[in-house]
């Protein structure tokens, strides 16, 4: 079956983003296919590539990258959203004239329209809600 | 792209935060990408749709425009929980478009229908 997944609650202060991580992990391990993970909301957080993480506890951001690094998955960020909460990549840093760029790498900047068309394409839609 | 059902369960109320703007923004896209989009509001989701509503005195929009913008997007299957509604005071003609007030069943077999449910 192929999934897709919503994550709108934000990185720290909700455990969207981490149970969200927990599901796709035993999703790939049942043998499902994830598509698209289309953050949203205070969702797009989790792609700031300016956070730090203590070191005695788990980095929800480094588990999600290196889950979609070893399964072939999109993690994808609403533009839209994530323009309002200050995260940036260098095209856009260069567009708005801005002092930095924030995105992490391994994240996409993509369009509202990147959800819906995950929608499309998954057979399971799953929304992890703030 | 395949067309799917797809509906949005709103239950977040419209200001406070930015959550029930975004949530709109999402389904007027989906209005776009020619989804058939159904919209249930419930819980302190159907404040959303309350008349009368000023954003501007909050220096942000007026959540009851964007929601009466969905049938522009051809979105017009919007949907009320009846029992929200009475929790709140609300009547139907409090409302800034005419939502189709469902009981706790009817919205089981909305739901039920779906393809897809987005919980927001």
């Amino acid at each position: 079956m192929i999934f897709g997944i919503a994550v709108h609650g934000a990185p720290y202060g909700s455990e969207a983003s981490a149970s969200a991580l927990r599901f796709a992990t035993a999703a790939l391990a049942a043998g499902h296919t994830l598509h698209r993970v289309f953050f949203y909301h205070d969702g797009v957080n989790l792609a700031n590539g300016l956070t730090v993480t203590p070191r005695d506890e788990p980095s929800t951001q480094a588990d999600w990258i290196a889950l979609a690094g070893a399964h072939g998955v999109e993690l994808a960020v609403c533009i839209a959203a994530a323009l309002k909460r200050g995260l940036v990549s260098d095209a856009e840093r260069e567009r708005y004239d801005l002092q930095a760029a924030s995105l992490h790498p391994a994240f996409s900047i993509v369009g509202l329209g990147q959800m819906i068309d995950a929608v499309g394409c998954s057979d399971r839609f799953v929304t992890f809600a703030s | 792209m395949d067309t799917k059902r797809l509906l949005f369960l709103l239950r977040q109320p419209p200001y406070g935060t930015s959550h029930a703007l975004e949530a709109l923004e999402s389904i007027l896209v989906a209005g776009v990408f020619e989804q058939r989009v159904s919209v249930l509001f419930r819980d302190d989701g159907v404040w959303q749709l309350v008349g009368g509503q000023a954003g501007e005195v909050l220096g942000t929009r007026t959540i009851g425009k964007v929601v009466q913008a969905l049938p522009q997007y051809e979105i017009e299957d919007i949907y009320v929980c009846a029992t929200s509604l009475a929790a709140r005071g609300i009547a139907l003609n409090d409302l800034v478009l005419p939502a189709q007030p469902l009981d706790v069943g009817a919205q089981q077999a909305l739901i039920a229908g779906q393809q897809v449910v987005v919980n927001d």
